[in-house]
């Protein structure tokens, strides 16, 4: 089932087009990847399709749903998650606090049960911190032995192992994770490509933006290229290690010649 | 931030509120004033600290507000007799309609931008205050505001220390009601606006409507503080509220330590009691009030109330190091 269709997505900076008429699917329950040098235009396609930036042009279809140019916190309610590129998270707060926020969403206890700190309230916090763990204990990496450290005190990883578990919180029907690898060492990669396909079992279909070749081409399914935002390439790992357009502008000669 | 015992605080917050003014009685009703003026920048100081110091945004509009609420409450007792205390939530609820009006418009801009459109906002309450001399009787303020009644006392100048009980009673409230915002899903919701709005954005907050709750609930205590203001002094001008009052405000917030809870408080007495204490500097006051402010600024950004967490947490780490 097409989770996601982008028909001609287009946004552009004055004459700069970040994104020029790009359409792509993905399925629900596989793991899809783009990648593209640095400055293609990944990052704005995720901003463009997560609402962050204004579309130009073109539309973004979740669910059967026209989504296009619904604000970030609308397109989170309806189940796209993500993350961002750098480690963003909530700087005077904990991990365990930082996915707390996370449920917000999810959550509803307004003003007035706050205020006179109903049952509700009372249960649905303890629901909220009780939910946060699991997501936290699904994500390990070492966040739970620092889920109650301020994240100023982390590394850049942990960070943005939180970042993951903010989005994780959420609920979303699909991930989008910017760069999640950025930072680390050989054995955290080797971790992080286990736990995105943990969180794929969970039935989170995921959307991976990242540079580190041997991951992408070992974990996503299908995988689209974009060079100065246009695409220019779409298929399997395989596929794509051999379209000649891609192994020029992007992988390589040596890369295309192993395989 | 979440999950400590506050009834014993409470309790001592509330011993003190209740000694505290009987003891400065004994001192004179000078320091009785003093203690009321500090309940007032309480109110306001605890109340901007929800939009400044828990959602970040960077309001310059709360001295003007409060000012609605002293001239709503004050033309409700002079003009048509109204009773007070009827008045009191009335000028929160009039703080809050004209408030809301503003962040619907300026809270589409963010930082310096949203605080310059709220300071504009600000010169245009104070020319409104000056020339609808119809309505609040302009420079030379609104004015007399007759004295309200409690039990059948007439609440004179000889009744300050009730004054003072009444004030810190709402001060009591405002902390109450922060608090629970403070450690719930709202609360929560704040501070993520706070730290990163982008980020809190696409977190499924509403940004936007979550600024404007923020921005609400402060103006409602401010126009509360206005109303006891403009009451107990029995007169309201526009000098009472105007920018150096809310500098006042902004620095008993920063001083005492946004983003705390009891910071602003701790602000509101340096912001009261200093200038009292250096009146004997005259012409040189201002220059030791900006070094202090300076000298804060510099070794204690957190503010007092981050000096006090420091020194709490050295003293624990001393303590289980040994």
């Amino acid at each position: 089932m097409k989770l996601i269709e982008v028909n001609d997505l287009t946004k552009h900076f004055g004459g700069l087009y970040a994104v020029n008429k790009v359409s792509f699917h993905i399925d629900e329950g596989e793991i899809f990847g783009l990648i593209g040098p640095n400055g293609s235009g990944k990052s704005v396609m995720f901003n463009t399709i997560t609402g962050v930036y204004k579309s130009d042009g073109g539309s973004v279809v979740y669910n059967g749903e026209d989504i296009t140019d619904l604000p970030p916190h609308a397109v989170n309610e309806k189940g796209i998650g993500r993350t961002f590129q750098g480690s963003k998270v909530f700087t005077g707060l904990t991990p365990l606090q930082n996915v707390m926020v996370g449920r917000h969403c999810r959550t509803k206890s307004h003003l007035g049960s706050a205020v006179f700190k109903t049952p509700f309230a009372r249960q649905e916090d303890r629901e909220t911190e009780e939910k946060a763990i699991q997501v936290i204990e699904l994500v390990g990496m070492g966040l739970v032995e620092r889920m109650n450290t301020p994240v100023k005190d982390l590394t850049y990883v942990m960070r943005s192992m939180t970042g993951v578990a903010i989005a994780l919180a959420t609920e979303p029907r699909i991930l989008f994770l910017d760069e999640p690898i950025a930072g680390m060492n050989p054995t955290e990669i080797v971790q992080s490509m286990e736990l995105i396909q943990r969180i794929r079992a969970t039935g989170i279909t995921v959307f991976l933006v990242e540079h580190n070749m041997q991951a992408v081409m070992g974990i996503c399914e299908r995988i689209m290229v974009i060079n100065m935002g246009l695409k220019i390439a779409e298929g399997t790992p395989q596929e794509i290690s051999q379209n000649k357009e891609v192994i020029q502008a992007y992988l390589g000669r040596a890369y295309g010649a192993e395989n | 931030m979440l999950k400590a015992k506050k009834w014993p605080h409470y309790l001592i917050g509330i011993a003190v509120a209740g000694i505290a003014p009987f003891v400065f009685g004994l001192a004179g009703s000078f320091w009785v004033h003093i203690l009321f003026l500090v309940a007032i920048f309480g109110i306001m100081a605890v109340s901007l600290n929800l939009i400044l110091g828990y959602t970040g945004q960077g309001d310059l509009a709360h001295g003007v507000l409060f000012g609605i609420g002293a001239y709503t409450s004050g033309l409700l007792v002079m003009r048509l007799g109204v009773n007070f205390w009827v008045t009191i939530p009335i000028a929160g609820i009039a703080a809050v309609l004209i408030g809301f009006l503003v962040g619907y418009v300026t809270l589409r801009l963010r930082g310096v931008y949203f605080a310059l459109a709220t300071f504009a906002f600000t010169q245009l309450m104070l020319e409104a205050y000056i020339n609808l001399r119809g309505l609040t009787d302009g420079l030379e303020g609104l004015m007399p505001i007759p004295m309200p009644t409690v039990a059948g006392v007439t609440l004179g100048s000889q009744h300050t220390l009730i004054w003072v009980y009444i004030a810190f009673g709402f001060l009591l409230l405002t902390v109450f009601v922060t608090e629970r915002i403070i450690n719930s899903r709202i609360g929560r919701a704040f501070i993520a606006i706070r730290d990163d709005e982008d980020l809190a954005d696409s977190t499924g907050i509403n940004t936007f409507w979550f600024k404007m709750l923020s921005f609400c609930i402060a103006t409602f205590f401010a126009g509360v503080a206005g109303a006891l203001y403009a009451s107990y002094h029995g007169m309201i001008s526009p000098g009472d509220c105007n920018m150096m009052f809310l500098f006042l405000v902004i620095v008993a917030c920063v001083v005492g330590g946004l983003g705390t809870l009891m910071g602003p408080i701790i602000g509101a007495v340096f912001v009261v009691v200093v200038p009292e204490l250096l009146r004997f500097a005259e012409v040189y006051y201002y220059l030791i009030f900006g070094a202090v402010l300076i000298g804060i600024t510099l070794f204690a950004p957190k503010g007092i109330m981050g000096l006090i967490t420091l020194l709490r947490d050295r003293l624990k780490e001393k303590f289980s190091g040994q």
